[in-house]
């Protein structure tokens, strides 16, 4: 009671106090809000600079201070947000928008084994919030990454449902290996992202420099893209649906000879042929075409063969905590169907992801996700991706009984559709990762992490082509089942210890053991001669006649030791050292293990006196860093010699023919010194933020030598091996990255961001196998197009030159090694000797000479609006629809194909031959197919709205969300061809249209 | 608690203990023999020769030769053929720029008969070491000295300029330094010879399977090599020890192309494959020289010779060596008519199915494309599900004995016996059907009746470059004028140059060797 009375006595003193100073005070309020959300943020602290004055802001935000004068500066400060100083100057009301502070815990990367201030990254990461990119919806994680990272090309692979997309950070390196980067999901390594939910992904990292890759030594010297899914919080519960649907649409930029055209274009090249006589029609086509031609009947195979397709995706996920367990469930579904008719993908996701804390210092975890999909493919028997464009314009794909008819031309004459109907080719794939962890803190600072996995993939092939096939006539019925088995174990031991010293130095140590095992299996097994074609593949076992079963096994094992040392001083000064040593199964006895160092160093200037005060620089700093990686781009059993098996017929003991093995050496001659690719990499960068975060960005220099590269060298046949893989050459990327964000609107209600992101890698070429020729210059190597001083990538090939002309046939005929005619495509003779040889060669480059992009997202109230533009620029790819006999591209007119202005007597066009019925006659004729593939493309552009939450709250919906996209809609490109991305013959890449909800509880 | 950390400290290490062996890394192949298995041991090296057969057989079939560029460059670019495109048709027409830089044909087939002699000189050394414990590999050391003769001897005369050598190649002698120079013909011979005599004595004389090296076959190869070094009486010697061979016979020449399996009395050597093998491939061998008929015929039948795409055929001057009246091969070797199946539209009015297909105004432009005479020497009805399947799992004739015979008939003739030359002469001659020959025998005869028997089956081209007569015959007779349209079938007659007689070599193989220790061949690209 005493006491009770001395502390309200106490209190009316000082209020007392204040009253009286209050004659010079100055009360003022406001609200403090996020930058980006502009949502409230409630209990954030101010302060008045210099004075005693303080306050808290309230639920709402809402805060009031009353400052002793009119000239005093307030200081606000919220966990997670860039403390900020805000001169009065005579106003009462000061509403105060607070940006998120990237150097604060609010935000942290993980850097693979553990995480870090992302203000403290000392070597190249960029990070990507898939929240962030919640407004764009993308189909896979390389296009969520693709324009978003400098430094990373996203290529596409197949557009196939179910394909993929090559990612490539920094250049390519290994001229032997691939050079896809390390995935790792969530602390684990695996060989691809493709079957995760995208839905699922809460941040994506990606390490390109030698100092942040080299802690996962092996495998990551192309990269490392650290995928993180999304986990519950603690004390929460979060319920998400989402559904979307999209229509993929096929689009072309070049155009088709119509029917009469093509008509044409066959009568001009069996024209060559026949010295320059129109032949009659009965000479040029086939009684099919003759007759189709004769009644008018023309087919749009394009419309046969494709369709508008719809994709379907649908998710859910639950994420709920308690202090003691999290977990997060969610479950997807994707059904994509195919351009094409027969092809398609469907896709069932699950993951479960479970934090338990079993005793205050002992955790457990587990992530455990299963997927299983199918995918169908299109008869691809002898036709590929192409056959709607070259298929005869005037055909009778059907009977008059509306039923199909096989035969429509000659040379590959058969109906498509009829092959489509009597195929069937499925994959089903089933994946399943379970990750168990347990993490334990032996003392304070002091962790034992355990991680291990079990990551298992099978896909299992089903293929059936039916008597009355194309191809499968031939055999009554050919069929075949495969599958592969890939498992991939893993162990990790992870010892951590951190301490944070009282004079502002920080240290942690870590150390990693780890056992990585894959083994690859598969087996197969194919047979002719079904007497049911009703069963498909399955009907093999009563097959008449089986093939020999294939079977492969392959191992891959590596060893690892790591120890990395973080040192930090005032988050001013920041040092990193790494050592990993690596041992691969694959090298030789001798050469299993590799060392790599690796160190970076870190300044943040801003925090140095002379610009802590700057209020303009929120951030500077810059980075050094300096480090080795290991590639094991080499596959098993390189280095042991092992036989490969011959198979074929040769008589046996009962006197008659049957198949009969042998094995003999391979034509690639073993080598039982293979040791670690490596790659030495040094990266500079620097970090800005200016002007309350309107302005930030990071700028790049790097540089990586990549030395004992691995090379398929080739050996002179003389010694009866082709080639042989050794440890010899070096390639160099070296390059510039730059990332900007500028925020030109922040407000409450509407808000921009953009993005720009540029990157140029320089590639080169320094070594190959170390051959010299008489002059001491390093031989090139031809078979491989390998030029010293120039990009891995690159075609070597003669230059267009336009066509030859009837005027010309003087000069011609005085150089006959020219052996050209009137009509044939005329290449550049480049030294003028009148010989077209190797030495008229020019190289075109493959790699872009850089590419750009810039991203918008403005908010508007309840309204998001996305887009994004990407940039490649400098890059020249082979159309071999200009060119293949298959593709439609050689001018026989046996095929329709891309339209070109070609050569006749009459039209002495300068840009395409004159037609000829044999195609491989065409002289030079591929040489058109080089084009220039840069192009600009609105990759996406996604417009949203999200209901009032007033509206929404009332029905207990915490957010609902409803959106319309338009992807890979715009591409201005001179590449003919339905992507620039994709190669013709491939499977298209669509233009699709979206729609989509998205429900939060 | 207690427990519990005991409990952790104990994975730890068990873990740590487990994980950390070195020897884990080692590697070993579950599926196939290493090199040093498959060399220590009989059995192992009876493997590795199994699959030095394969790897023969797999020459002018199939992988990279499977559109034919390959085996028809070795059929064409002769007096008796003419080229009707096809890839690698420059090697056929002696096309200068296709030529120049030994790309192409000229690489790959360099390069698959390097890569026997390479597996050859392997087992021949890893069987040395093991012959003096284990006799029996002898009989193996013998099929692969007779296959590393084979190839040498194929190389030697298609490119003049060839490296000789019979060390096998390891990873420790990869890099040595060689001596690159062109072996001399001497010392070509003398190895051919060296090789053949082993091989000729070693070989498991029971074996009688026209897949595999028998003894006969190793003579067979010793008398041509003897040929071609003028050793007429080594030629007389060899031929006449295999006529002594009662397992050994002409037959008939219905019995000659027919069926899948050649396994009759005249085959020396054939190259086999059938369906069903995993990797066992098949042949498009009647495809190349099948024409597309179907234009005229109305379908694709087996009346007419089944699927083809007509890239070479017989010309007009071998057919002009036949007197179709007696020589019986004309009507057995050749197809000369095709024979409306099924009348569609667009054909002439009042066409009716078994219509002879005669040359129109309306049709002359196709006769190169549709119905040109053809060989049927690799027509194949018997593994072709039907008539449009051009995957064919036929035996490919190599070697046979009619060969050996004109072999003889020509030795004696050089030797001055023409009582003998004559008597092998009229082997074939008169199994033909032919009247008894009894002039003398000269090289003309020889020459014609070479084409006559063996013509298309890929031996008319060393034959000619032997007695000196390529470019003169090539010149005269290669091709045909094209009576039709202006389409030029005379290309090889005009492109022949001096130097066409041996192939280049193939550039990047030069690059490797260093130019200046062996050269281009002349003519060609330095």
């Amino acid at each position: 009671m005493k006491n009770r009375l001395f502390k309200s006595m106490a209190g009316m003193f000082m209020l007392l106090l204040c009253t009286q100073l209050a004659s010079a005070q100055f009360r003022v309020t406001g609200q403090v809000t996020d930058s980006l959300s502009g949502q409230p943020l409630p209990n954030a602290s101010l302060r008045e600079a210099g004075g005693s004055a303080s306050a808290t802001a309230d639920a709402q935000g809402n805060y009031s201070i009353t400052l002793s004068s009119t000239t005093a500066s307030i200081e606000i400060s919220f966990v997670g947000y860039r403390r900020m100083l805000v001169p009065v100057n005579g106003r009462s009301a000061v509403n105060v928008i607070l940006a998120r502070d990237l150097g604060d815990l609010g935000e942290v990367v993980i850097v693979g084994y553990g995480v870090q201030k992302k203000s403290d990254i000392s070597g190249s990461v960029v990070s990507i919030d898939a929240e962030k990119l919640a407004p764009q919806t993308s189909a896979s994680i390389a296009e969520l990454i693709r324009g978003k990272a400098s430094g990373v090309q996203v290529t596409q692979g197949s557009a196939r449902p179910g394909g993929w997309a090559n990612i490539t950070i920094r250049g390519t390196r290994s001229l032997n290996g691939g050079n896809a980067p390390l995935f790792v999901l969530d602390g684990v390594p695996v060989s691809d992202i493709d079957n995760v939910n995208i839905n699922d992904i809460a941040t994506i990292e990606v390490l390109k420099d030698a100092a942040s890759t080299a802690i996962y030594g092996a495998r990551a010297a192309n990269g490392v893209v650290l995928v993180n899914t999304k986990r519950a919080k603690t004390n929460s519960l979060q319920l998400e649906v989402t559904g979307q649907h999209s229509l993929q649409q096929l689009k072309r930029n070049f155009d088709l000879y119509s029917p009469d055209e093509w008509v044409q274009l066959r009568r001009e090249a069996v024209r060559t042929k026949n010295g320059g006589v129109y032949p009659t029609d009965e000479q040029a086509f086939p009684a099919p075409i003759l007759s189709a031609i004769r009644n008018g009947q023309t087919a749009d195979w394009q419309k046969l063969m494709l369709r508008d397709a719809w994709v379907r995706k649908y998710d859910a996920s639950v994420r709920s905590g308690t202090d003691r367990t999290r977990v997060a469930f969610s479950g997807g579904y994707l059904g994509q169907d195919g351009l094409a008719k027969d092809a398609g993908y469907d896709r069932t996701n699950f993951r479960l992801n479970l934090d338990h804390k079993l005793l205050s210092s002992l955790s457990l975890g587990a992530n455990v996700a299963y997927s299983f999909a199918t995918q169908t493919f299109e008869d691809g028997s002898w036709d590929g991706f192409y056959r709607h464009l070259t298929a005869p314009p005037y055909a009778t794909p059907f009977n008059e009984n509306g039923e199909l008819n096989y035969i429509i031309g000659e040379s590959n004459s058969t109906n498509p559709l009829w092959n489509s109907r009597e195929s069937s080719n499925q994959t089903k794939y089933r994946n399943l990762l379970a990750n168990v962890f347990a993490e334990w803190e032996i003392v304070k600072g002091l962790r034992y992490k355990l991680n291990t996995s079990v990551n298992s993939n099978t896909s299992s092939n089903k293929f059936y082509q039916t008597s009355l096939h194309q191809n499968g006539r031939i055999f009554n019925g050919n069929g075949s089942l495969s599958e592969t088995r890939n498992t991939d174990f893993l162990l990790e031991n992870i010892l951590s210890y951190a301490r944070s010293f009282s004079n502002g130095h920080n240290l942690d140590v870590t150390l990693v053991q780890s056992v990585n095992k894959i083994d690859y299996e598969s087996s197969g097994v194919s047979a002719t001669d079904f007497p049911y074609d009703k069963f498909g593949a399955d009907g093999i076992a009563s097959a008449q006649k089986p093939n020999t079963p294939t079977h492969s096994v392959t191992n891959r094992k590596i060893l690892s030791y790591m120890a990395r040392a973080r040192y930090n001083i005032h988050d001013k000064y920041l040092a990193t050292f790494t050592m990993r040593a690596d041992g691969s199964s694959v090298f030789g006895e001798n050469n299993k293990f590799g060392y790599f160092p690796s160190g970076s160093l870190m300044w943040r200037l801003s925090q140095e006196d002379f610009l802590k005060d700057k209020n303009w620089l929120s951030d500077l700093k810059l980075r050094a860093s300096y480090g080795a990686v290991g590639n094991q781009a080499v596959s098993p059993y390189n280095s042991l010699g092992v036989t490969v098996l011959y198979q074929g017929i040769l008589m046996n003991n009962a006197g008659s023919p049957s198949i009969t093995s042998g094995f003999l050496p391979s034509a690639s001659l073993y080598n039982p010194n293979l040791k670690w690719e490596t790659s030495l990499s040094s990266n500079l960068g620097l970090d800005f933020s200016l002007l309350a975060d309107r302005i930030s960005g990071s700028f790049e220099y790097y540089s990586t030598r990549t030395t004992d590269l691995l090379v398929s060298k080739s050996l002179p046949n003389i010694l009866g091996y082709t080639s042989q893989l050794v440890n010899l050459g070096e390639v160099k990327n070296s390059g510039l990255e730059a990332m900007i964000n500028v925020r030109p609107v922040q407000h409450k209600d509407i808000d921009w961001n953009v993005g720009l992101v540029f990157s140029r890698n320089v590639n080169k070429l320094v070594k190959i196998d170390g051959r010299t020729d008489e002059k001491g210059q390093p031989v090139n190597d031809l078979n491989n197009n390998w030029f010293i001083g120039k990009s891995v990538n690159v075609y070597f090939d003669h230059r267009f030159d336009g066509i030859w002309q009837t005027g010309d046939k003087d000069f011609t005929d005085a150089h006959p090694t020219l052996n050209a005619k009137p009509g044939d495509v005329r290449v550049a003779d480049l030294n003028g000797d009148f010989v077209i040889n190797e030495s008229d060669k020019i190289i075109y480059r493959r790699d872009p000479k850089f590419t750009a992009s810039v991203n918008s997202s403005f908010r508007f109230k309840g309204f998001d609006l996305y887009w994004d533009l990407y940039w490649v620029n400098g890059v020249y790819k082979q159309n071999p629809y200009l060119f293949s006999s298959n593709q439609g591209g050689a001018l026989t007119g046996l095929t329709n194909g891309l339209k070109v202005d070609y050569w006749t007597p009459e039209n002495p066009s300068n840009t395409a031959p004159r037609p000829r019925e044999t195609g491989m006659e065409n002289p030079y004729l591929h040489v058109l197919g080089y084009q220039d593939a840069s192009y600009v493309r609105f990759r996406n552009i996604t417009l949203g709205y999200t209901l009032p939450s007033q509206l929404t709250k009332a029905a207990r919906i915490r957010s609902v969300r409803v959106y319309a996209g338009l992807e890979n809609f715009f591409t201005f490109t001179d590449y003919q061809s339905y992507s620039p991305e994709s190669n013709p013959g491939d499977f298209p890449e669509p233009r699709v249209f979206q729609f989509g909800l998205n429900i939060k509880l | 608690m207690n427990v519990m950390r005991k409990i952790c400290n104990l994975m730890i290490f068990a873990v740590l203990f487990f994980t950390g062996c070195k020897d884990q890394l080692l590697e070993e192949s579950k599926t196939n023999l290493t090199l040093v298995e498959l060399y220590s041991t009989p059995q192992g090296l009876q493997k590795a020769m199994t699959g030095l057969y394969i790897l023969e057989q797999r020459g002018p079939r199939d992988g990279a030769w499977w559109d034919g560029a390959e085996v028809l460059s070795i059929i064409g670019g002769t007096d008796i053929t003419v080229a009707n495109g096809g890839p690698g048709n420059g090697y056929r027409t002696y096309d200068p720029i296709e030529m120049q830089n030994g790309g192409g044909v000229a690489a790959t087939i360099w390069k698959y008969h390097y890569s026997v002699i390479g597996k050859a000189n392997e087992i021949i050394f890893y069987g040395e070491k093991m012959a003096a414990e284990h006799p029996e590999v002898k009989s193996i050391i013998a099929e692969a000295r007779y296959f590393r003769a084979h190839s040498y001897f194929w190389l030697f005369r298609k490119y003049d300029r060839i490296w000789l050598n019979t060390a096998p190649t390891t990873p420790e002698n990869v890099n040595q330094p060689r001596d690159y120079r062109p072996a001399t013909p001497a010392e070509v011979y003398a190895l051919l010879n060296s090789d053949l005599d082993y091989s000729i004595e070693n070989i498991n004389k029971d074996a009688r399977d026209p897949g595999k090296v028998t003894e006969v076959l190793a003579r067979h190869i010793r008398a041509d090599v003897a040929m071609w070094q003028q050793d007429w009486s080594e030629a007389i010697t060899q031929t006449e020890a295999i006529f002594k061979h009662t397992d050994y016979a002409l037959v008939s020449l219905d019995r000659l192309f027919t069926g899948a399996r050649l396994d009759h009395s005249e085959a020396l050597y054939v190259l086999r494959s059938a369906k069903g093998g995993y990797d066992v491939s098949t042949n498009r061998m009647q495809s190349h020289f099948i024409p597309w008929y179907d234009k005229v015929c109305g379908e694709r039948s087996y009346t007419n010779g089944g699927w083809g795409w007509g890239w070479l055929y017989p010309n007009d001057y071998l057919f002009s060596l036949y007197d179709p009246a007696k020589d019986q091969r004309y009507a057995k070797f050749y197809k000369t008519e095709y024979v409306v199946t099924k009348v569609v539209p667009g054909m002439p009015p009042g066409t009716q199915v078994g219509d002879v297909v005669k040359v129109t105004e309306a049709n002359k432009s196709l006769y190169y494309t549709a119905f040109h005479p053809t060989t049927t020497k690799f027509v194949d009805t018997w593994t072709v599900s039907s008539p449009d399947d051009g995957w064919s799992y036929k035996d490919f004739m190599v070697y046979r004995l009619a060969q050996t015979y004109l072999f003889a008939a020509e030795a004696y003739m050089r030797s001055g016996d023409n009582v003998n030359a004559l008597k092998y002469y009229n082997k074939t001659w008169e199994r033909a059907g032919n009247t008894a020959f009894a002039g003398t025998v000269s090289e003309q005869l020889i020459m014609d009746e070479q084409a006559r028997e063996l013509g298309l089956e890929g031996h008319r081209w060393f034959f000619l470059k032997r007695i000196g007569k390529l470019l003169s015959q090539v010149r005269l007779h290669a091709g045909e004028e094209n009576p039709y349209t202006a389409e030029n079938y005379l290309l090889p007659r005009t492109n022949i140059k001096d130097h066409n007689v041996r192939w280049p070599i193939p550039n990047s193989e030069l690059n490797v060797m260093g130019k200046e220790h062996f050269p281009q061949n002349p003519g060609y690209n330095p």
